[in-house]
Parts: structure tokens; sequence; C-alpha cells
């Protein structure tokens, strides 16, 4: 086991520049290298089914070749990739590679033939390598050329099942070189400078959080991370934890010595299975090669780590919450103070960190606090991670340097040619909010985003267009915010309720047709905003806080859609369902029947070769009619 | 099942209450009612207080699951894709709702909160078979295919 960790040890500190040519440039190869991106998304995708074909093709036809799983490299609308490398010629990466595929990619590839040009994503040209004709470099696409990729600089090369591989590119290397070198004190001196702030969404300092434990006087102190991430919509943590688990756990190690802390806890959603089963095999490897556990690097300093599945509960991003989920009970907050960095885990110190802020730790320790400040603006520094989806072209992790404007960000998703205009962006899952196109301007870092009352969240970046309905998405948020809401104060347990009630009220006709469901549907939009006023000033956590941001941002910026909605009962973007009404168009009816047949509520009549009408009092919007009418004849309203 | 409650440590710690829990789900699909009053025996917590802490979380579920169990993705990005319709129509097919196993046994349904997929929305699962970019069209083949095992 020593001889191990001397090795080790040795080995990091040889180590000074992040290698640009580690693993995946491999100039002298003998044989084919055969790399598939392997996520939870590409699995999802079907990358699994490609890798069994491509492997039965190399047992057929018997050729040698070195096949190694690595893991997304953030572009999920690319699914599955495979990338391959011949001897001497640049690697090359295809998208969406089904199973059916890789045969006739591989059939030509491995002659030295390019296969048809929409299936190549690029090339990474080498130096020593010839590069393919006429294909793009990976590098160049608009995609990946205006990120600033720091915590993903590596995601989609390192192989996260081997430590080696994390290791080619000098990693841990941060870590031996701190913990023989740097004192606790130092090591938080080092955070506070590089002016780092919490990524989860509240943006504390983390120098400050880290200096606060370390002088705090306990026999016992933890440090956690917090990956339970369960906002709808946000999936950065989840990819940081497959591509590259090494990179998280080295940040645990610097952050637990900084503040002297024996034992850490990686605190992952129980859902993320591919995750915490890297995970668990990273920390594996660590613990063999004597990077963690007792007396690393023989300085006398042992830092445990273990991983805990969260068993689901979106309130336990609080880190409170987060503690008493641990210690097996509810995962309800706790007034502050007292802090958990005064009295936290079963009453000692601890410091509860979100997953992408440690990731940034070895970064900054690595190419050093000058570098680290280069990138961002003003009191945010460095990058942030963006999980977009929704109507984007290119759906995927985004990083972007600090205060790059939500245009760039679209200009990097989105297409120029594409024939929707965006509506709107919604970003921070639940607890952010709506910004609409007048704004694209607005910077994304810390100061910018709290002036204008929104809120990174985990980072979730939602594209919406016409096609999405503004009340229907804030619905959405509430209803999500009503089932996660812990029930422990009563701000946020009734005032989601109300306003999950409001809603549903506006996105649905008056049912009775009596007078006072139009006042009620009227009163409900002045109580919206009062509700979310009450439940803003007194909910006692950041997820009743900011629970109505999605409300009052909707409300300030598409009053005009709420409006829509509660005087002429439409929804533009037809996608409130109560709201529609169905009807016959009598120029196109033929009569056919197959309307009324089809519809579960008897609610269209009508003879055979005579038009049809719907009983509207019958309908129950379910759409059946409009899908099934071969000649258009079904009209929405 | 009895041979797993059985074989259970004589004192669980309560720190570990979470932790039994997910091994029993991890194992059985679901949480038991004879495991939980069990748990209550040999940690010292009365049972509701168990059912309070389990419920508190999405993961636990306390009916058996069926023997085809569908998840279904309820992501912002699913919901932006028309994850709706998708619901309704689901509801139409096999008749139950959100944790909810069908009388026969044959199905079971869970809204899962992010699967991660979401470029590729709306996304479904059943016994982990995924698929992605779900239409209506396609779930009721789908739905149709199993019916007629």
């Amino acid at each position: 086991m020593k001889a191990t960790r001397d090795i080790t040890y040795k080995k990091l500190l040889q180590k000074d520049q992040y290698s640009e040519s580690g693993g995946m440039y491999k100039a002298g190869i003998k044989v084919p290298h055969i790399y598939a991106e392997r996520s939870t998304c590409s699995i999802i995708a079907g990358i699994d089914l490609t890798i069994h074909y491509l492997k039965q093709y190399f047992e057929e036809s018997g050729d040698e070749y070195v096949y190694a799983e690595t893991a997304c490299k953030g572009f999920c609308s690319n699914d599955p990739v495979i990338s391959i490398q011949l001897p001497g010629r640049a690697m090359i990466s295809f998208r969406n590679v089904f199973y059916n595929k890789i045969s006739s990619i591989l059939d030509s590839i491995l002659n030295n033939i390019l296969p048809d040009k929409s299936m190549i994503i690029g090339q990474y040209s080498h130096p020593e390598l010839t590069s393919w004709p006429d294909v793009p470099e990976i590098t160049q696409l608009n995609f990946y050329k205006n990120q600033t990729r720091k915590l993903f600089k590596y995601a989609g090369f390192i192989q996260p099942l081997s430590i080696e591989s994390y290791m080619e590119y000098n990693g841990y290397s941060a870590f031996a070189k701190t913990i023989t070198s740097k004192t606790h004190s130092e090591v938080c001196g080092i955070v506070e400078q590089s002016g780092l702030r919490g990524r989860g969404g509240g943006g504390f300092y983390t120098g400050e959080k880290w200096r606060k434990a370390l002088e705090k006087n306990s026999d016992k102190k933890y440090f956690i991370c917090n990956a339970d991430e369960s906002d709808p919509g946000s999936f950065s943590g989840r990819m940081l934890l497959e591509s590259n688990p090494h990179l998280l756990i080295e940040g645990v190690l610097i952050g637990a010595y900084a503040i002297n802390a024996s034992d850490a806890i990686i605190y992952v959603r129980s859902t993320y299975t591919l995750a915490i089963s890297r995970l668990e095999n990273a920390l594996q490897q660590a613990l063999s090669a004597g990077i963690t556990g007792e007396d690393i690097f023989g300085s006398g300093i042992n830092i445990r780590i273990s991983v805990f599945a969260g068993p689901g509960a979106y309130v336990c991003g609080e880190e409170t919450a987060l503690i008493s989920s641990i210690e097996g009970s509810r995962g309800m907050p706790k007034t502050k103070p007292p802090y958990p960095s005064e009295s936290g885990l079963f009453g000692f110190p601890t410091v509860v960190n979100n997953i992408e802020t440690i990731c940034n730790i070895p970064v900054i320790f690595s190419e050093g606090v000058e570098k680290f400040k280069a990138t961002g603006r003003e009191d945010s520094f460095g990058t942030k991670l963006y999980s977009v989806s929704g109507r984007a072209d290119y759906s995927g992790i985004v990083e972007l340097e600090m205060g790059r404007t939500v245009k760039n960000l679209l200009g990097i998703v989105r297409q120029e040619d594409n024939p929707y205009p965006v509506k709107a962006v919604h970003i921070g899952g639940p607890s952010g909010g709506f910004i609409k196109p007048d704004d694209f301007g607005l910077r994304l870092d810390f100061s910018a985003v709290f002036n204008n009352n929104l809120w990174f969240g985990s980072g979730s970046f939602i594209v919406l267009d016409e096609t999405n309905c503004i009340v229907d998405i804030t619905k959405y948020y509430i209803d999500f915010i009503n089932k996660e809401s812990c029930g422990k104060c009563i701000p946020c347990r009734e005032g989601s309720q109300r306003l999950l009630e409001i809603l549903t009220r506006i996105t649905e006709k008056p049912r009775t047709g009596q007078k006072f469901e139009s006042l009620l549907r009227f009163k409900g939009v002045t109580q919206l905003e009062e509700i979310s006023a009450i439940m803003k000033e007194t909910s006692l956590c950041g997820l009743g806080q900011n629970a109505p941001n999605t409300v009052l941002s909707g409300l300030k910026f598409f009053r005009q859609e709420y409006e829509e909605h509660i005087y002429e009962k439409k929804c533009a973007a037809f996608v409130c369902r109560n709201l529609k009404e169905y009807s016959v168009n009598v120029d196109n009816c033929v009569g056919c029947g197959i309307c009324a047949k089809r519809c579960p509520a008897d609610a269209i009549i009508g003879s055979a070769r005579n038009t049809h009408f719907v009983i509207q009092e019958r309908c129950i919007k379910c759409g059946t009619c409009f899908n099934a009418c071969k000649f258009d004849a079904i009209i929405v309203t | 099942m009895e041979e797993y409650i059985n074989s259970l440590k004589k004192n669980i710690d309560k720190r570990d209450l979470l932790l039994a829990l997910q091994d029993f789900q991890n194992k059985f699909g679901y949480v038991d009612q004879a495991f939980i009053e069990q748990l209550s025996l040999k940690t010292g917590i009365p049972s509701g207080k168990i059912y309070s802490i389990a419920s508190f979380y999405n993961q636990f579920r306390f009916i058996r699951p069926g023997k085809y169990h569908i998840k279904l993705c309820s992501g912002a990005a699913c919901h932006v894709n028309a994850k709706e319709n998708l619901v309704a129509e689901l509801y139409k097919l096999i008749g139950i709702k959100d944790r909810e196993s069908s009388p026969d046994g044959k199905y079971s349904l869970e809204f899962i909160p992010c699967m991660g997929a979401c470029a590729l929305g709306p996304v479904m699962s059943i016994n982990n078979n995924y698929y992605t970019q779900l239409k209506i069209k396609d779930l009721k083949k789908i739905i149709h295919d199993l019916d007629e095992i």
C-alpha cells in the first residue's frame, strides 16, 4: 500500500502543466482505436446496441482494435457519438450512430473512405497525423468555438472508468502539491483570492464559507458535495460525474483538506445510477492508488470519501435540508443561524458546496488564480455550465465564461436560419424566471442576474418559441414547487397551492357558466402578485423565496398572454387543453364519420356523407378527432 | 422477502434508516409494510414516523410494481415537447395515474423528475427499454404490443 502511494505521489509531482496531448491524440498507434461516448443521454439514445454491433463487427472480421469508453462531450443532440482514430490519421467523430449504421461506417472508414457527410461531426487535427480532407475541425464548430471550456475541457477524452486516463491529463497533481506544500489557511486564502462563488444558486463566496468552517474548533468536521440536482431541465451535474468523476474527487479532497475535515460525503441523486457507479468505481481506484483514505502521501492526513444516494427531494438542494436527509430524517430546512459551518451534520461544522463549485477548485489550483480570474468579470469569475433544452437546435451542456450575454448563448444553440423566433428563455429552473427577447443583451453574471430578480439555479436554460405557452410553463413549475414543497413553513406550502389553483383556473374555461366564476378568474391575477410577494418575503428557505420568480417575471413580461387567457379564454400557442375548442369546418367535411367513431366522449354527431358537428358540452378536448381526420376538417380555436 | 426481513441486523442505527429503505427497495422494487414494521422494532422509531420519512422522498414506492414498469420523464424539456398529451393518452390506454399499479398487476406508472435525455424528449422507459421522441402513435403501438403478450 505504502509503495503504491509513494509511486503515485512521485508521478504526480513530476507533472507541471496540463498536458495538451494526453489520452486521445495518440500519434503512434498500430491498430484502430474506437471510442464510444457512453453517458445516460447516449444510453437512452441507444449506444449500448451500437457497441454490441461494433464488437460483433470486429469479431467477425477478426481484425485487431482497441475499444474505450468515454463520456458525452455535452453535444447531446448528436447522440450516440462514436469516434474513430486509424493509425496515422486524425481522430474523426460521427453523430447519430444507431445500431444499423455502425457497420456501414466501419466498412468505409476502415478502408480510408469517408462515409456519408451528414453523419460526420468533424475531426481533431494534429500536426503529426494526416487530416481527413473536407472534414470540419470540431473545435471550430459553432457549438464548441464560442464556449470557454474549463470543467468540460477533457470531457469525452478522459475515460471515466480509468484513473490513469485522468492522470495523463495531469489529474490529482494539483492536490498532491497542495496537500504537501500548503497549509489549510493558505488553501482557503487561494480560494478567497479567486473570488469563486457558489454555483448552486445563492452565489455565496466559497472561500469565505471555508474560512468560517476552518476557524471553528472541533475534533470532527464534514465536507459535503451537493450533487442532488433535482431541478427539472438541468443535467450538468450528472454530466460532470459521468464524464470525469475524478475531477470532483480531486475538488472534494482539496476542499476537505482546506477546512481540515477527515470525512467527506458526496450526495448524489439515487436515480443517477450510472453516475453513482462511475463515482464509486473512481473512489475505489483513488483509494487503492493511495490518493484518499488514511495518511495520504505520508502527510498524516486522512480524508475518507463516501457516497450517499439521495432518495430524491428537490428541497434537499438546500444545505440544511440536505444535512437532515443524511442524518436519516425528513429533508426539511432549518432556520439559520446557526449556519452549517458552525453546527451542521450531527452537530459538527460542515461545509456544503455544489458539485459545479467543487469542480472549479482543481481548475483554480492547477491553472493559478491569475488565469482563473482572467475569465469572467467584476464579481463573477470563471465559467458557468448551462443545460440547454427546449426549442433549441442543439441541446446539451454549454460552458460559457461568466458575463456573456443571453444572445451569445442563443447563438451557440440556435441555427441562424431557424424559422421560429425565440419567444422567451427560461433560466434557473423552478426558482428562475423568464427573459424576454428585448432583454437578451442581459449579461449572465451574478450581479446582473440578481439585479433582474432572476436566479441561476443549477443552470437550466430552456428555449421557448411560439408553440409554448407562458402560463402553461409557469403552471408546470408551480406544480413542481407544490409537489416538492416540504410543508414546513406556511407561505410556501399554502402559497404554492393557491398559486397552482389560480393558474389552473386561468387555463380552464369557466365550467358552470355562473358569473362568479369569471370574477374569480379576474381576482386570481391580482392575488397572484400578492401571494407571490408574501411568499418571497416570508418563506424560510430558498425554495419558497424563489418559487414565485417564474410567476412574477411571466406577469411582468408576458402580461398580455395572461390577459388573453383570462379575458378571451384563448391560448395562442394551443397548449392549454381546456381552453381549446374543436369544431368542424363545414367545407372540408365529407362525412366519413371517422371522428364520430373515434371520439371517446360521443361528442360528435352526424349521419354518413353529411357534415358532422361537435357538441361542445360533451367535448373533453382530447384531440382524437383532430388526429383522426384525414381531410383537415377539424379546426382548433 | 421474509428471509430478507428475518436476516436484518438486531439493532439498526437511526442514521442508516434511509440506507435500509433504499436497500430493500432495490431488492424488491417497493417498500413493504411488513418491512417497515420490522424496521420500526429494530430502530426504535415508530412505524408512522418511518412512513413520514419514507413518503417524503420521491424514491420510495409503497405499491408493488407491475410486470411492466413504465417511467415517463416529466422534466421541463419533455414538458415543453408536449408530454401532457402522452400522459392523457397513457391514462386512456392503461387507466392508471402517477405512482399507481393496474389491478391485474401488469402495468405500473411513475413520473420521473428528469431522466437526463433532454435533447430527445419526450422520453419513456418500460423496464429499462428506452423510447425517445415519443409520439402518441408510437405510444399506442407500444402499449398495444404489450397488451397482446
